[in-house]
């Protein structure tokens, strides 16, 4: 329940059984395959072949064709349904069953040469309409298209012109001579289309009137018949590409039932191409090959037996890593921390060598996002929707963790709100008798024992002895990390000091608080100083002389400052916690006032009471999730944890939509 | 007859300082999530099938919105202004409120414009690599910090009246 122990090995195998070894290695996923690409005599990287590039080609077109059908695939119906998507369960022998009956080519082809048509019917839809809207407004122009612009004496041209350009220019046009004719003026939507004929010697003088009444000069297509038949014809024909786009589409519909079929090759496809893509890392003699990567220590030997059992020519040996060559980093947990890994994912790997902040975290993350909620409605609401999804809906491996995750924050949620009386925003006088009890003589929810409205300071002091808490923790775990597996002097020098000082601070404010007995301040001071003299000594041992040493180490007392602001960092959880209260308060005051209303009134109330608490419950479970993993990453993993740690990519199986049965 | 100016004089500069939270709080979201929802536009437009995580890192700066008008709503429950029961503030409770509202407004004014910048480079990760969106959500939450403990403050003041 740690980080995984690795081992590097080196696979020398005979290069025929390569094909047989990596297909065995990639469907157990256990080997981290590394560059082995050291060039000595006689050896070579190993290239991609040809079967290689073929397998790239299979992929892109089952990729294509996988896409282009999806377009046409029945809608889904149900959530399950939905949440499945493109998935597809399936065994591996099934797949290559599949394989064997099924052409696929055929259906790519089938695919490319329907899409093909679609594409040339749209891009000419889109040029027929086009000719359409240029046309239209030439619709009651009488003379034949075929019609010649130009006869020896004479000849026509076609203008556009805005309506109130209009007058203007056919006074001026028709003053210039008799011999300049107007045709047709339609006007069409704000413009004026002219058809204008006139004798060759003005054509000087209409460009020029064109060109000042800012016209637009345009060329009419030349076909035979008028404007009106060419109109038709268009229509026809754009009647003619909707029945043949129908047509292709209830094509593509029917392909797309084989979906599943394809998708499930694709994916084995994309398996054999990345199998191939591996030979790249692979070195290779005339009739050896070398695989060289990470394997968890653990179950080598099975692997090795395993081996053996499809062939005898090879060699398995665990060599050490190169110079400054890290192990790949897996993460591995029981069933009740898993969830938490998606905390862990948010910010990365930790280092190969470094703790795994996992364990570390899980109550302290739970119980902050349950403090920042710090409402018992909505804890339930949160646990039973999780509930429900985890126990009737099958989803998506990466989703189940972060449902998992807030299922537990729905409990914490629920735990926490009894703590603090948060019940929906409810005061306590508003709330129902049952949820309620007299304390003190005043009306407070059963099992309250903090109160954030009211007595603000004693949740900030809590949050702050968490953040305390926390601190301490996460300084005496990089100590012992340290010592157990790094560096024992380093760790005694460097880490202990600071765990000693921070565990006497705290000691010291348990004293002021009156938490310990007061007798105690005397011996817990004098531990103080000594613990300060201890950080002045040890912390600039690293500076060259013995000024040096004083100074840095004299300076090295700031960083309580970093401490100090890292446990305030945690007043957040107070106002987090406050946000939600006051949220929901706003709501049911809004609500109550709503209620006023008459007649409607109560319908609106209701529809602000749900719709507001879903909100408040949206918003600050965002935050909370977000406030309390910073407050692991910046304050928490700051005290142990450099992180970056590469993460462990096995040669596996890949799949986009198929989920191997086991 | 000064005492009764001066008594209505307190509430005015109680309900000014919730206002102040209000708006500036609410500028201060406007500006930051319209800053993260340009820069998610051109992201969905690209990648529609983002929108959800899109959404999310848009609405990171909306909180401080909240904060200011929380900080309002708490003048207005305290002065009894909702329940329509106004009390009686002097003055000095005024100002008490009025100073009180400002770290809230003024805080959320600048955190939700600047956490609104980098929800907006934050969209620029989940562009390229749509795993990443947990630490673009850090990121950004890194800035709202300061408007949680202006909020803080704000509550507590406003709470002691």
């Amino acid at each position: 329940m740690a980080i995984v122990s690795m081992q590097k090995i080196n696979l020398f195998v005979h290069k025929e059984d390569k094909p047989k070894v990596v297909a065995y290695l990639q469907g157990k996923g256990i080997l981290h395959v590394t560059d082995s690409a050291v060039e000595q005599e006689g050896c070579c990287a190993l290239d991609m072949d040809d079967e290689g590039r073929q397998l790239e080609v299979d992929v892109a077109q089952l990729d294509f064709a996988v896409k282009f059908l999806a377009k046409y695939e029945a809608p889904k119906k149900g959530i399950q349904a939905k949440i499945d998507g493109s998935a597809v369960d399936t065994h591996f022998s099934e797949i290559e069953e599949v394989l064997k009956k099924f052409e696929f080519k055929d259906v790519v082809s089938r695919c490319e040469s329907v899409e093909e048509q679609l594409v040339n019917l749209h891009n000419e839809e889109k040029a027929l309409n086009a000719d359409q809207e240029k046309l239209s407004p030439w619709r009651h122009l009488q003379s034949n298209l075929n019609a010649p612009r130009k006869t020896e004496t004479v000849f026509s041209t076609f203008a556009v012109l805005p309506v109130k350009d209009w007058e203007a220019f056919k006074t001026e046009l028709l003053n210039l001579s008799p011999l300049v004719i107007l045709e047709c003026d339609n006007i069409y939507s704000g413009k004026v289309y002219a058809h204008i004929v006139a004798d060759h010697s003005f054509a000087s003088d209409i460009s020029g009137l064109i060109a000042t009444h800012k016209a637009e000069q345009v060329d009419l297509p030349e076909a035979n018949g008028t404007i009106h038949d060419e109109l038709d014809r268009l229509e026809k024909r754009l009647k003619e590409i909707k029945d043949r786009q129908g047509q292709l589409q209830e094509a593509a519909q029917e392909l797309s039932k084989d979906l599943p079929k394809l998708r499930m090759i694709y994916d084995y496809m994309n398996w054999k191409s990345i199998q191939k893509q591996a030979r790249k890392k692979f070195v290779g003699t005339q009739s050896t090959v070398l695989i060289s990567g990470w394997m968890p220590k653990e179950g080598l030997e099975k692997i090795r037996e395993e081996i053996s059992g499809i062939t005898k020519s090879f060699e398995l040996s665990e060599v050490e890593p190169n110079e400054g060559e890290s192990a790949p980093v897996l993460l591995k947990h029981g069933r009740f921390l898993k969830p938490f890994r998606a905390v862990t994912d948010v910010y990365g790997l930790p280092l190969y060598h470094e703790a795994d902040p996992t364990p570390y975290l899980a109550v302290f993350f739970i119980v902050y996002f349950g403090m920042c909620l710090t409402d018992a409605g909505y804890g339930l609401i949160m646990f039973i929707t999780t509930w429900s999804v985890l126990r009737y809906l099958k989803i998506p491996k990466g989703m189940e963790n972060l449902v998992r995750l807030l299922m537990y924050g729905g409990i914490l949620t629920f735990i926490m709100g009894i703590l603090f009386g948060g019940w929906f925003g409810l005061t306590p006088e508003q709330a129902p008798s049952f949820l309620t009890t007299v304390k003190d003589g005043s009306l407070v929810f059963r099992g309250q024992t903090f109160d954030a409205l009211n007595n603000a300071m004693q949740v900030l002091i809590l949050s702050l002895v968490l953040g305390l808490a926390q601190t301490l923790f996460g300084v005496w775990l990089n100590f012992v990390h340290n010592f157990r597996n790094i560096n024992k002097k380093d760790a005694v020098l460097d880490n202990l000091p600071w765990a000693i000082i921070l565990t006497f601070i705290s000691l010291f404010i348990m004293v002021a608080a009156g938490v310990l007995p007061e007798s105690l301040k005397g011996i817990i001071t004098y531990l103080l100083y000594g613990s300060v003299a201890l950080i002045v000594l040890t912390q600039g041992r690293k500076s060259k002389n013995i000024v040096g040493k004083f100074f840095s180490g004299l300076l090295s007392l700031y960083d309580l400052v970093g401490y100090m602001s890292d446990v305030l960092s945690y007043s957040r959880l107070l106002a987090l916690g406050l946000a939600t209260a006051i949220i929901g308060m706003a709501v049911n005051t809004i609500a109550a006032l709503a209620n006023g209303i008459p007649y409607i009134g109560i319908l609106v109330a209701i529809v602000i009471l749900i719709g507001g608490h879903i909100f408040n419950l949206g918003i600050n479970a965002l935050g909370s999730f977000i406030h309390s993993g910073r407050l692991q990453f910046v304050e928490f993993f700051g005290k142990f944890l450099e992180g970056g740690g590469s993460p462990f990519e096995p040669l596996s199986r890949e799949s986009k939509f198929v989920r191997l049965k086991k | 007859m000064e005492d009764v100016v001066i008594s209505q004089w307190g509430l005015a500069l109680a309900v000014l300082g919730g206002a102040v939270a209000v708006f500036l709080g609410g500028i201060g979201s406007a500006i930051g999530v319209g800053l993260a929802g340009q820069a998610g536009a051109g992201v969905t437009a690209e990648k529609p099938e983002l929108f959800g995580k899109v959404l999310v890192l848009e609405a990171l700066p909306a909180t401080q919105g909240i904060y200011g008008f929380l900080v309002g709503f708490l003048v207005l429950l305290n002065t009894g202004l909702i329940g329509g029961d106004p009390s009686t503030l002097s003055l000095s409770q005024g100002f008490l409120v009025f100073f009180g509202c400002l770290p809230a407004g003024i805080s959320c004014l600048f955190s939700g414009m600047h956490q609104g910048k980098v929800s907006a480079a934050g969209m620029g990760m989940i562009a390229k690599d749509a795993s990443t969106m947990g630490k673009a959500m850090v990121l950004s939450a890194m800035v709202e910090t300061y408007a949680v403990l202006g909020f803080l403050i704000s509550a507590l003041i406003v709470f002691s009246l």
